[in-house]
């Protein structure tokens, strides 16, 4: 019986720019922080390995610091981890991996095998295939198929690139692995790392998955298995643990009706500090129904970790009683009115959106505020 | 708005009541000299409505030096159908009162100055006194003295009353708001661009820069990282191709190919070197045999030329012999010849002895008759010396100084002419004597006789003897000095005549006569001398010893002749000569010839003499018996040289082309090529390892600055960066958007607003300047007046003209207010005294058409010029 976590894709180093800066550094230091709490479950599950299939930095040029830091979090297990370098950190010549080895920072028990590596004392042998280089061609599992273990022992594969007419959305060329190399090469578990996405290949071959989300495209990030194997041909049991703080979503909302902001205020209700989220508004709405989904925009971004909303393509149809209470007057009614037709031209739509808004708001400022400035007098 | 009267109390100048009433609807003329009180009434006007009653800062109401006063003033007008009377009393128990239809309501205090602000359209200020700002309309058709130009401000005042009378009359709406947010929109849009250039600037240009300077950075990070990868690439092949290289070792093949060759090449030189040695005893066996060749040929030479050495005496003494014969033969010829030249010697001889012997007795002939000549000729010559000598005795005996001669002939010719005068003068003395006794009659002591003639010159004694004696003096006064003139020259003469020895003149002319004739026969005598002496006589006489000298040799000479035997021959002496010649010549010839054949001879012999000293001389040595051997010796030991040299040609060939199989050179390159490719294998290894080492400190270096972390830093920030400076730039678009429309919007509703106001303002100014226009700006004030195709700033025309134009104005605004139901009171006070007679024409003709619909008071000090405004003129003080 052995049991290991299988994990993959922790891409330490890597920016964000689609947010602010501080949300950036936020969600940077969170992969280091996920690292933290697989040693932690590890420990906890007490399980025998934590194999790592790849791209454990997101890029080869980090900082000794951010090296220090990642080895640093692997503290709480004391197990082996075993790594393989992924084409993000691919085993070049000289790569993050030689320059963690020169920080003399990797812990005794982070192994990083190529070929094989027997492992006495859990009975298993691995068969490792680091990345040598950014982007290779060939099968670098192809000698799973040749290299030989002892017989007894259980052969686990560990290996980094896209199975092969498998994955969704994938034609990519480069680092690719037979869809059938587990049973060809008669492993007992294939750990792959790469796709982003917790994904069983079959009874033997999966996918971890990063464990901290790190796109908006959700194809289930987040998890890291845990693998028991009773022993030599037995089928794996698989467990999937939810280990990532940060869920990621990305909504396209579109308003019609008044009473969809309330329906989006209720779905922004339920989110909370682990969300990060990217929403896109569109539709039209009038002056009112525009005041209720910033307010609950604003509501929303106070709440999760960071909120990015595109309303951008909203167009504003100001009605009767908004115009009333804005009280334009003279050549200002008249170029709001201008502005509401240009919204309908494809050519000038965006343009006139945003003028509008600003024209709307200047309005404001003159009719809502002034009549506040002399109540306040 | 009609005012009906307007009564003063205590104000200024008026300290007893004072009251202008009956007022008229339209003009009124009030006309007054200066401090009359015109401007008084205007104040009490501006005050009574204008000023806060409470306010203190009024005391220049108060009459001149009175304290306690209470100005007041008291203003009873209509508006539409409701009649006022507003009675305000300043300073001391200050009070206002407004009372509206004769009491029917009734206002006070800051009530009734509000009411009264709200229906004349003007403010009071918070505190103190009004201020022009606050005037609002009646500021602007309350015309003070001096001020009709100034428009601009009192219009500016009254902005938003105009502006309201405008909206409601063009039913445009109030603008204020739209106004506000336009500036809003612009100020945005101003924040975010420049002005001028349209370019970004403050956040949003501050955007754009930072995404510039992130984007550098993001380019610049990428570059480094791109050589990273590069390096980390190249880093790997030169490892790979290091460690191949470690276990190849290719140079260690190289090596070792390079020592093979080394060592054939040892082998080939140890050859070679055998080779040298074969070659060096090659060649000294060549060159014994050369040696011993060279002897053997110097033996050979000696025989050849011993056999030519007897060949050459044997030639030498046949030439003896013939050298022989040939001496004898000339010897011979000689014999013969000098016979033959003996016999025509001898025969020369005898014809030169005969030829001799004729021409010594030819010349002996000519120097006889030659010595004849000589001595007739020295005959004759002895005859004239002797003639010349007579003939030069007879010169010198003739002898005269020419010098005296000369003298006594001048003399004579002075005397002859004294001598007559003293003839002419004299006493002519004639006698005739009988007795022939001499001494019987002398004269001065000589004695006369016979018959005579004296001429007595001088005091003369004549005595007669016996008779006594007569002395004679002549009568001539003259005669004396003549006397003694005449008696110097004859002593002069008689000196002369005793110095040349002659008796006379005449006897020394003929003495001179004489002297020539024998000077020049002498001459003739020695002209002829000279030809049969022409040496002298003495080298006559030498000839003549020498002709008979040389006839005397020349005899001796022939007689010394020998005498021929025989007849002479017949051939002449030339021919004799040249065939003596001849034979001589043969004879000299047949001499020469001996002479030679004997040196010829001696010469062949001497020849032939040494020839056979030196054979046999040669054949002696020759014929020794130690030569011979020597000779025979040397001629076999030459056939072994030769046979042993042969041999050692063909081994040191054999030797050669076995070495030469080895190819040696190449050998030799392959060698140095295994060499340098070795050490070039091996150089090459190690600077790899050296570019292994620096990559790799590089690479080391470029880690701990983490570049792909920063480059993902930087395209964070430049995508953050880019997403902001996007949000800026589409705030701006639509601002540009948003600005333009509001202007265009603006500027059609300025000008539907505008359209009454410019109305009434070109009716008036029509009336002025037809075909003008003024321009309006966005706030209803006149900027510029346009007439044609020019346009003047309001501020640029003249003083008087603005003025005007300030009236004319300020009737177009206030048709405008009273069109929008507003009442209106036009006052001038002291106005448009700068204007000239038609414009002020003019300008009345403006004034009666605005008198129609407003009542205007017109105060000033010149009643005459507003004669003709068909209104009485009321007048003051």
């Amino acid at each position: 019986m052995l049991r290991f976590i299988h994990t993959a894709d922790w891409q330490i180093g890597r920016h964000y720019g689609q947010f602010d800066v501080e949300d950036g550094a936020v969600l940077a230091d969170a992969r280091i922080d996920t690292v933290g709490r697989i040693a932690q479950l590890a420990a906890s599950r007490q399980v025998d390995a934590v194999l790592v299939a790849g791209d454990v930095f997101d890029t080869q040029a980090v900082s000794d610091r951010t090296i220090r830091r990642l080895f640093a979090a692997l503290a709480p297990f004391a197990g082996p981890w075993i790594m393989i370098a992924g084409n993000h950190d691919a085993a070049l010549a000289d790569s993050v991996w030689t320059r963690a080895a020169q920080l003399g920072c990797v812990p005794a028990n982070v192994h990083r095998p190529n070929g094989l590596l027997v492992l006495p004392d859990l009975r298993a042998a691995v068969l490792a295939a680091p990345l040598t280089q950014r982007h290779t061609y060939d099968d670098v599992t192809d000698a799973f198929d040749r290299l030989e273990s002892p017989d007894d022992h259980l052969r686990i594969g560990i290996a980094h690139g896209s199975v092969t007419g498998r994955l969704p959305d994938t034609i990519d060329s480069t680092n690719s692995i037979a869809a059938d190399r587990a049973s060809r090469a008669r492993l007992d578990y294939l750990a792959l790392g790469d796709w982003h996405g917790c994904l069983q290949i079959d009874a033997n071959t999966w996918y971890a998955g990063t464990p901290e989300q790190d796109r908006f495209r959700g194809n289930e990030p987040g998890f890291v298995l845990e693998v028991a194997i009773d022993a030599v041909g037995a089928v794996p049991a698989v467990t999937r643990h939810q280990i990532g703080r940060y869920v990621w979503s990305s909504w396209s909302v579109h308003i019609s009706v008044p009473s969809d902001v309330d329906e989006l205020a209720q779905r922004l209700a339920q989110l909370g500090p682990q969300d990060v989220l990217q929403i896109e508004v569109g539709g039209h709405v009038n002056l009112a129904t525009r005041d209720r989904l910033d307010a609950c925009l604003a509501d929303a971004s106070a709440r999760v970790r960071s909120l990015r909303s595109d309303v951008t393509a909203m167009v504003l149809e100001p009605d009767e009683h908004d115009l009333v209470t804005l009280g334009a007057q003279g050549y200002v009614s008249d170029v709001l009115q201008q502005l509401r037709v240009l919204q309908e031209d494809p050519a000038k739509a965006d343009l006139a959106r945003e003028a509008l808004g600003l024209l709307v708001r200047y309005q404001r400022e003159l009719t809502v505020d002034a009549p506040a400035k002399e109540a306040g007098k | 708005m009609k005012l009906d009267r307007i009564a003063l109390e205590e104000f200024r100048r008026f300290r007893a009541p004072f009251a202008l009433d009956g007022l008229q609807p339209g003009l009124n003329l009030f006309v007054g000299p200066n401090e009359a009180g015109k401007s008084t009434i205007a104040a009490a006007l501006r005050g009574a409505f204008l000023q806060r009653f409470k306010t203190s800062k009024v005391e220049d109401f108060a009459p001149w030096n009175s304290s306690g006063a209470r100005p007041t003033v008291t203003v009873q007008f209509r508006v539409g159908a409701r009649e006022y009377e507003l009675r305000k009393s300043f300073l001391t128990k200050a009070r206002c009162e407004l009372l509206i239809d004769g009491g029917a309501q009734r206002l006070e205090g800051e009530q009734a100055e509000d009411a009264l602000a709200e229906l004349l359209g003007f403010e009071f200020a918070s505190k103190g006194q009004s201020k022009a700002e606050h005037s609002g309309v009646p500021g602007l058709l309350w015309i003070q003295q001096g001020e009709g130009q100034n428009l601009l401000e009192p219009a500016a005042y009254a902005g938003s009353h105009l502006r309201d009378a405008l909206s409601q009359l063009s039913g445009e709406l109030v603008t204020g708001d739209s106004d506000r947010v336009f500036d809003r929109a612009v100020e945005a849009r101003a924040a975010l661009r420049d002005a001028r250039s349209n370019r970004p600037k403050g956040e949003y240009k501050a955007a754009e820069d930072a995404l510039a300077e992130a984007m550098a950075r993001q380019s610049t990070l990428l570059a480094e990282k791109t050589r990273l990868d590069t390096d980390v690439d190249q880093l790997a092949q030169l490892r790979d191709t290091h460690e191949k290289a470690r276990q190849a070792q290719p140079w260690t093949e190289l090596e070792k190919q390079a020592a093979q060759a080394r060592d054939k090449l040892a082998t080939i030189r140890r050859d070679q070197d055998a080779a040298d040695a074969l070659k060096r005893e090659s060649l000294q066996a060549a060159q014994t045999l050369t040696l011993l060749q060279e002897q053997v040929a110097r033996d050979q030479q000696d025989e050849d030329e011993v056999a030519a050495l007897a060949r050459e005496l044997e030639k030498a003494d046949q030439a003896v012999t013939q050298a022989q014969e040939t001496r004898q033969r000339t010897e011979t010829s000689v014999a013969g010849r000098t016979e033959a030249a003996n016999a025509a010697t001898a025969l020369l001889e005898a014809a030169q002895a005969e030829s001799e012997r004729r021409d010594l007795s030819d010349q002996i002939v000519r120097a006889e008759r030659e010595l004849g000549r000589l001595e007739t000729a020295h005959r004759e010559a002895q005859v004239l010396t002797q003639r010349i000598a007579e003939f030069d005795a007879q010169v010198q005996a003739n002898h005269l100084d020419s010098a005296q001669l000369t003298a006594l002939r001048t003399g004579s010719q002075q005397l002859a002419p004294l001598q007559s005068r003293q003839s002419a003068g004299a006493t002519r003395l004639s006698f005739h004597l009988d007795s022939a006794n001499t001494t019987d009659v002398s004269l001065d002591g000589v004695s006369l006789q016979g018959t005579g003639e004296r001429q007595l010159s001088a005091e003369t004694l004549l005595a007669i003897a016996g008779i006594g004696r007569f002395q004679i003096a002549p009568g001539g006064a003259d005669l004396p000095t003549l006397r003694l003139e005449i008696a110097s020259l004859q002593r002069e003469q008689t000196l002369l005549l005793e110095k040349l020895g002659v008796a006379d003149l005449a006897a020394a002319d003929a003495r001179a006569m004489s002297g020539e004739r024998a000077r020049r026969d002498a001459q003739a005598a020695r002209k002829e001398l000279a030809i049969h002496a022409p040496d002298g006589l003495d080298a006559l006489l030498a000839s003549i010893q020498e002709n008979r000298a040389r006839i005397t040799q020349l005899t001796a000479r022939a007689q010394a002749l020998p005498v021929l035997a025989e007849a002479p021959s017949s051939l002449s002496l030339p021919e004799i000569t040249a065939a003596q010649r001849e034979a001589q010549t043969a004879l000299i010839h047949a001499q020469k010839a001996v002479t030679q054949a004997q040196r010829a001879f001696d010469q062949v012999h001497a020849q032939a003499q040494l020839l056979r000293s030196q054979l046999d001389a040669r054949r002696s040595v020759r014929e020794q018996p130690s030569n011979l051997d020597a000779r025979a010796q040397r001629g076999s030991r030459l056939v072994l040289a030769r046979a042993a040299r042969d041999d050692l040609q063909s081994r040191v060939q054999a030797a050669e082309a076995a070495i030469a199989a080895h190819q040696p050179a190449l050998i030799e390159q392959d060698m140095k090529r295994f060499e340098q490719s070795a050490r070039i294998a091996r150089e090459t290894h190690e600077a790899r390892h050296a570019s292994i080492l620096q990559l790799q400190g590089r690479l080391d270096q470029a880690g701990s600055q983490g570049v792909g972390e920063n480059l993902a830093q930087a395209a964070a920030d430049v995508e953050r960066l880019q997403r902001r400076r996007d949000e800026f730039s589409r705030r701006a678009l639509a601002l540009d958007l948003l600005v333009d429309l509001l202007r265009t919007q603006r500027d059609a509703a300025t000008q539907r607003l505008q359209a009454p106001l410019a109305r009434r303002l070109n009716h008036y100014l029509h009336l002025l300047f037809p075909n003008a226009a003024l321009r309006l700006d966005d706030s209803l004030m006149p900027t510029g007046l346009q007439r044609g195709d020019n346009e003047d700033l309001l501020r640029s025309l003249s003083f008087g003209t603005q003025e005007q134009l300030g009236v004319l104005v300020r009737l177009a605004y206030a048709d405008l207010l009273q069109e929008a139901g507003r009442p209106t009171l036009l006052i001038l006070d002291d106005a448009l005294v700068h204007a000239d007679e038609s414009r002020r024409a003019l300008m009345k003709r403006a004034l009666f058409d605005a008198g129609e619909r407003h009542q205007i008071l017109i105060f000033t000090c010149h009643g005459e010029m507003w004669q003709d405004l068909a209104v009485a003129p009321r007048s003051l003080g």
